[in-house]
Order: C-alpha cells, then structure tokens, then sequence
C-alpha cells in the first residue's frame, strides 16, 4: 500500500536533465500506474552534487525525506515496491535523509554528511527542496514575505537593513550593495532600472543558472524589492541565451507573480509600481560587465565604455540604473525577513555571508556548494567537495574565471574571502573554481584562459585587443616546444601593460592567469621553454611518451590500463613503452597516478 | 530524452519557394509590432530559432521592418557569437570547450567529433548537411564535464569513445 500524500521529487534542472532525469521522471509514472493518485510527482531544482544525478527523494508522509542517487529508470520499480509499498527505503542506493520527521535507521542525516555539515544554504535554501515553478510552493517556503515587509519599512529602512547585512556584490567586484543603493535612491529622476545581471559568463561557473533554475522566485522578490528600494519602475533580467531552461522558467514565474499581485501596478496596495523584462543575451562574455550589458539592452553592439558617470548617475538609456548579480539579489529576500545582523554573523570581518561556488574539475563531488565566506580552500575541497578524484594529487584551483587566477596547493589554506582572494592573485569573481590535479599543465591552463578573453575581446582598446593576442603566440610558442628563455620577460612586460592600461575589467583581468601561473608554477614554464618537455602531459607537441625513471614506483597500473600491450614492467620493474607498439593513445598519462610518464 | 527542441529537424538553408528567409521566419519578421534597436537582437535571435541562421535577405527586412539601417543590423549580428551567418545542419551539436571541460579533455573529444564527422579544418557542416559542429564556451553543466548539448538536450561525463556513439544514435 502506498499511503496517500507520499511526495517524489526529481532532479529536472539541466544537469538532472543531462543525467536522464526525464526518462527517470517517465519510468515512474509508468510504473506507479494506477497506483499514482496517492502520489505526487514533482519535478525540481539542484541540490548541487551534480556528480551524483539522477537524484530523487522520496517523502512518505509522517517519516524523513530521503535522497537516492545515480537513479536509472531500472531503479525505479524497486523503490516502489520496497520504500513507497513498504516503507523499507532501498539502502544501498541512497545517500542521505533530511527532515523533523521519524527517522529511518541506518541512514546518515544530512546534517551529519560531511558535505552538508560544512555548509550554510542562505542563496540555495529552496534549491532541491520546492517546484520552482510553483509559486504557492515558494509562498509555503516563506517566499514574498520579505517584499511586503519591505513596503511597510520603507525605502532608506530597506537599505539600511542591507547596509547593515554588509552584503557585497556577488558578480565579481564585491562592491557593497548597500551602498550602491542608496547612490541610486540619491539619483533624482522620473525613470530609473533596476538591473539583474544574469549573463554568468565565466566558462566553468552554474551558480547562477542553478539558482534561476531551482528558485527563480527569490530573485524576482530581490529585484523587486531593489526596485522600491531605489525607487525603480522597470526590471530587466538580462540572461544569457546558453540557458534556456532558466529563461523559460523565470518567465513562467513572472507571469504568476503578476497574477499574484507582486507585479504590476500599485503592488500589494502600495503605490510602487514595478514591471520585469527578460532580455536574452546573446553569447558574448564581455556582456556581463554592466556598461557593455546596458549597450547591449539599447541594442547596441555589447562593448564597455569608460565610468564615470556610472550607470547609477547615467544608465540605461541615460536614466540612473543599478546593476546586481543574481546571487547578491538573492540575499535579498533572507536579510530582509531575518534581518541583516542574523546574515552579517556568518562570514568574517569584510565578506559576511555565504558564497555560492560552482566546484569542478578533478574532485569528487563536482556540484555547488554555499559556504560560509572565510572557509579555507583544503576545507572547501576536501571536506564539502569530498577531496580529489583520481589518484593524481591536488595541484592547484582556479578561482575567478578568465579574471581569476590559479592558486597553488601549497596554499591551500588560504581563507575564502574578498580580500584573501586578491592577495594571492586571484579574485572572488562569481564563484567559478576549477580545481585542477597534477595531470593537468599550468602553461596550457593559462593558455586555454588567454584563447577565451582574446576571442572575447570587443575590441575596442588596443592594449587589450593587441596585447592578449601577443600574450598567446607567446604561449602557444611555449606548449608548441618553440620557446625561448626570454619569453617568459616579455610575457610579465605585456601582461603588465594590459592589466593597467585598458579600458574595462576583462582587458585589466585577463593577464592574472598568466601572472599567477608564472608566480606559482614557473618551474614548470622552465620545463617547457629549456627541456621542452610538459610532465603533465598535456601539450601534444611535447608527448615522448617515456616514462621518468625517477618518478615511476613501479604499480604497475599503466601496464594494466595500456590497451596496446605497449607497456612492460610493473610490480617491481620500472615501466617501460615499447614505441614500436604505443598508439599514443593517452590512456597510461591518465592512469598513472604520479604523473611519470610524459 | 523528451523535450526536443521544436525547430530541431526543421532547419533548412532555403525554403520552398528558394528564398533565403523561411516564409515562416517572413511573417516572425511581418508580425513583429516593436520598433527601434533595442528589438534587433530579440528578433534576429527569433528568426534564428525557425532558419538556424541569420541571411542578408533577413538582415534586410528586419532593418526595413524595426527602422534600423542594415549596417547596425549587420553590426550586431556579426558582433554576438550566437547569431551564425551560415545555414547550418540537422543537427546542431555543441561541445563545450569552458574550463571545467577543458581541464577534463575536452580538446581531444573535439577533435574526436571532428575526425569522427570527417570534417576538416573550419568546415563545421557535414557534407549531407546533417551535423554542425560548434564548440561553445560553457553550457551550465560543468558538474558532468566534459558535455555536449545537441539540439536542446546536454549529454554529460563524455569520452572520446561514446561522444562519437551518441552522435551515431542521431543519424538517420
Ligand atoms: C568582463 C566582465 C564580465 C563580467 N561578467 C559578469 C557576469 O557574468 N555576471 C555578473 O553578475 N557580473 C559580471 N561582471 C561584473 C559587472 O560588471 C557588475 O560589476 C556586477 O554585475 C555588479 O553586480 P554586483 O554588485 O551584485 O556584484 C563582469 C565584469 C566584467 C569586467
Ligand atoms: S565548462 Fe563545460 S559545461 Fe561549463
């Protein structure tokens, strides 16, 4: 028997989509069957271990949330029969239980899992949890109280409310937002914007799509409360168009928001009337620097202009207009019902709060985390991202994107906040981090990096436009085994030039990946430039396919993993490739775990 | 996987009638009842969802339709990477080339689609105009890198054995 009111719920944002999520979602209606009126189906947001989709929880009324993981549509008629049918949840399969109500045994809380136990779901607090395109679902979460609380406080109240949180911007800069609001408040005019910025463009970043995707109406109730907060009319969520499940769901959830009164004209009685578009990008990252994403609104080409004036005196359409990311609006909501001391007692003295980073690369539990700013980097990757994946040893994590930079292990526990960030050369950026092992190489990191911002480059400044292309033939000299001992001056002289005199941030930016590979990594550069030779074995041009005798511990592993038979040795002898026979196929490089073969 | 993207299948370089705009993309464009710049971009982004590319022929008529010279027009379309200027296949395959792929391979698996495509060089449309291959900077799914997005359906944890498999399963 399946008691009535028993809740599924489905992984169905893109990356529970791109694990099949769909085809899990169908097996269960065929399978329930008849069975399924006591039922209920619903599909969600992430929870963030995206390395672990298909996930699917499973609520019997009166007992704990449970999790499963890696579901597969064969899975699925066994969770029926014994968890839905029984109430014996299939263990094996599971990865943790949540909730206030009775308690299975033998199943680890959340709360307990290591990967939860270091996080605090401020941004991501319904993501998982409600249908983001129900609108009662958010109401029932606590949603769009904050917007009429707000009305009731009134406009400098809110700020100072925001002010006092000491939230910092979340799309790069980190620029208080309490203050940038009350700069536009200050603005007299008829018509003023409220911006959201939603292009995320960093290559290897999701924070923001998974929000928009799993609770897209906390950022509309940040935008509209930043609208009343500086007296704005008009909303634009400007999306990139690489999301389009993002944007349809934000435009279902504005719809009901309109028919819910949030939206529209003399909102929820008061006199503030507030209205949102959304508007598509197009697929150019410069688009995310606020200038150039205004140009882009008008329906100019998308390229940066010089500030000031900065859009909060002269905006869109010369109107004072404020500009925020989607996870600063999403704050939003969470200070203005808990108050901003409550959000300003987590994080540490200048970044108060939690950050959301999208972790990926060469660790286990590839996914999002939110933590608590001031977390180290060891304990963000071995204890929330589960530690590394592979035998290869943690080399490095790219934090910022393009504008980021690549901080070494070795100081690894360097504190995650604004300010720590700069000072080892990388920046909070939106919270993309890459982490990177021992197999991959630096020089064709930072290359990879420099390929990005030079076809991203509008253009329009020569230091930029110019000086990045030089920065990459000097690279691609380097990974080609064409370099020369004097290259690696030349690169620090344009990177130098470039970070001081463009135009916008992606010009001044875009040589920390260089800079901070060169500063962390040189000997590898040296590797590259003198013995012509990447131990990571990355850069094709420089693959001997040997193995370092120094290095090889005689496992064994990559004579196992060699599909050629190319490889003899292992258990005591050092390996050794028969060249006659390798196909340069890859596959030891990968397999060894100490990097001895080149 | 369901959710198949509507104009997947129905991309076509010309229509019936032999011109460059789809009649369909004609009356998107007739029916449009904005004016001024700021509508270029999400109009040439519509035409582009029915004919999988931006013509000259559609150039011109959405400068006559919004009020725009074509130059701007053109400026636009050539400055954002998502409008192509070229017809492109039945399927448009997408591997991600962020950074989250590229530190997990996704350069080989590339190349893997390329060779496997037989396509050379900048060519990026198969000969029987089934495949177009174009890489973009990141799809949102870095947690399953590397990954590919074919039509509107992302395949994730991608090698240079079953990238090329999952292709297959599209010929027809
Ligand atoms: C090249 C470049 C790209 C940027 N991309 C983004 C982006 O994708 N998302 C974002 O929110 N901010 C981006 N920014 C920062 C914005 O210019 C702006 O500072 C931000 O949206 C302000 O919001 P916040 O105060 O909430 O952080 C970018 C800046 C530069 C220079
Ligand atoms: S880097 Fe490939 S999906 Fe983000």
């Amino acid at each position: 028997m399946i008691k009535k009111g028993t809740k599924i719920y489905i992984g169905m944002a893109t990356c529970g989509l791109a694990a099949g999520g769909q085809e899990v979602y169908d097996s269960f209606v065929s399978k329930l069957g008849k069975k399924e009126s006591n039922v209920q189906l619903i599909p969600t947001g992430c929870i963030g271990v995206c390395s672990r989709e298909v996930i699917v929880d499973v609520e019997v009324p009166g007992m704990n949330r449970v999790t499963y993981e890696k579901v597969k549509p064969e899975m699925v008629e066994k969770i029926i029969s014994e968890h839905l049918e029984k109430d014996q949840p299939v263990n094996e399969w599971v990865f943790g239980q949540s909730g206030d109500k009775k308690v299975y045994p033998g199943i680890e809380m959340y709360q307990d899992l290591p990967m939860f136990k270091n996080q605090v779901r401020i941004v991501l607090r319904n993501c998982g949890s409600i249908d983001p395109d129900k609108i009662e679902d958010y109401i029932n979460a606590g949603g769009y109280k904050a917007i009429k609380k707000a009305l009731k406080m009134g406009q400098s109240a809110v700020i100072a409310e925001i002010t006092k949180a000491g939230l910092r911007g979340r799309g790069g800069a980190g620029f208080p937002t309490g203050k940038k609001w009350d700069i536009a408040l200050q603005q007299k005019s008829g018509q003023k914007y409220f911006i959201c910025n939603a292009d995320e463009g960093d290559p290897g970043a999701f924070m923001n799509r998974s929000t928009l995707e799993g609770d897209p109406h906390a950022v509309i109730e940040g935008l509209i409360i930043g609208g009343y907060a500086i007296g704005a009319s008009k909303g634009y969520i400007y999306c990139r168009a690489e999301y389009p499940l993002a944007v349809k769901r934000l435009h279902l959830a504005l719809e009901q928001a309109r028919e819910k009164g949030f939206l529209g004209k003399k909102i929820l009685g008061s006199d503030f009337d507030f209205d949102i578009t959304v508007k598509e990008g197009a697929g150019a990252f410069v688009c995310g620097e606020e200038t150039a994403l205004i140009a882009s609104i008008e329906g100019e080409r998308g390229m940066p202009r010089p500030r000031p004036p900065y859009p909060a005196q002269s905006g869109l359409w010369g109107k004072p207009t404020n500009i925020n990311n989607v996870e600063t609006l999403a704050n939003i909501p969470y200070i203005i019902n808990e108050g901003g001391e409550k959000f300003a007692s987590f994080g540490t003295e200048k970044s108060k709060g939690t950050k959301v980073f999208a972790i990926t690369g060469k660790i286990k539990n590839t996914g999002l985390v939110e933590v608590p700013m001031g977390i180290t980097i060891n304990d963000m990757i071995y204890k929330v991202a589960g530690g590394m994946a592979t035998k290869k040893k943690f080399k490095a994590i790219q934090v910022g994107g393009p504008s980021g930079g690549c901080v070494t292990a070795a100081l690894g526990d360097t504190k995650i906040d604004y300010e720590s960030l700069v000072s080892v050369g990388a920046i909070m950026g939106s919270g993309g981090a890459v982490v990177l092992d021992e197999g991959n190489c630096m020089v064709d990191t930072a290359r990879f990096f420099l390929e990005f911002t030079k076809s991203e480059s509008c253009g329009k400044c020569a230091p930029c436009r110019l000086g990045i292309s030089q920065m990459l033939s000097i690279l691609n000299r380097i990974c080609e085994g064409k370099g020369k001992p004097e290259d690696k001056v030349a690169l620090v002289q344009i990177a130098e030039t470039v970070k001081g005199a463009s135009l916008c941030g992606l010009g001044q930016t875009s040589p920390n990946p260089v800079i901070t590979t060169l500063r962390y990594f040189e000997k590898e550069y040296d590797e590259h430039i003198n013995e012509k030779k990447c131990k990571a074995g990355i850069c094709a041009e420089l693959l001997r396919f040997e193995v370092d005798e120094t290095i090889c511990k005689k496992c064994g592993i990559c004579v196992k993993q060699c599909p050629a038979q190319a490889i003899q040795g292992g258990a005591k002898t050092l390996a050794k490739i028969d060249k006659s026979k390798c196909t340069k196929c890859r596959k030891c490089i990968e397999a060894c775990p100490f990097c001895a073969i080149y | 996987m369901k959710n198949k993207k509507k104009s997947e299948g129905k991309i076509k370089s010309k229509d019936k009638c032999g011109c460059a705009v789809s009649c369909e993309s004609e009356e998107i464009i007739k029916g449009f009842s904005h004016q001024g710049k700021q509508y270029v971009i999400p109009l040439l982004q519509k035409v582009q969802e029915q004919d999988g590319y931006i013509s000259e022929e559609t150039m011109d008529l959405v400068s006559e339709k919004l009020g725009v010279p074509v130059s701007q027009v053109y400026a636009i379309t050539t400055f954002y990477s998502y409008f192509r200027l070229q017809p492109i296949g039945k399927h448009l395959v997408r591997p991600c080339r962020g950074t989250a792929c590229h530190v997990k391979g996704s350069k080989r698996i590339i190349e893997k689609i390329k060779e496997h495509l037989d396509l050379k060089g900048d060519i990026d449309t198969t000969a029987d105009n089934q495949f177009t291959v174009a890489p973009v900077a990141c799809l949102g799914t870095c947690g399953l890198a590397p990954v590919m997005m074919i039509g509107n359906n992302v395949y994730g944890n991608l090698n240079e054995e079953n990238a090329g498999k999952i292709i297959d399963r599209l010929k027809s």
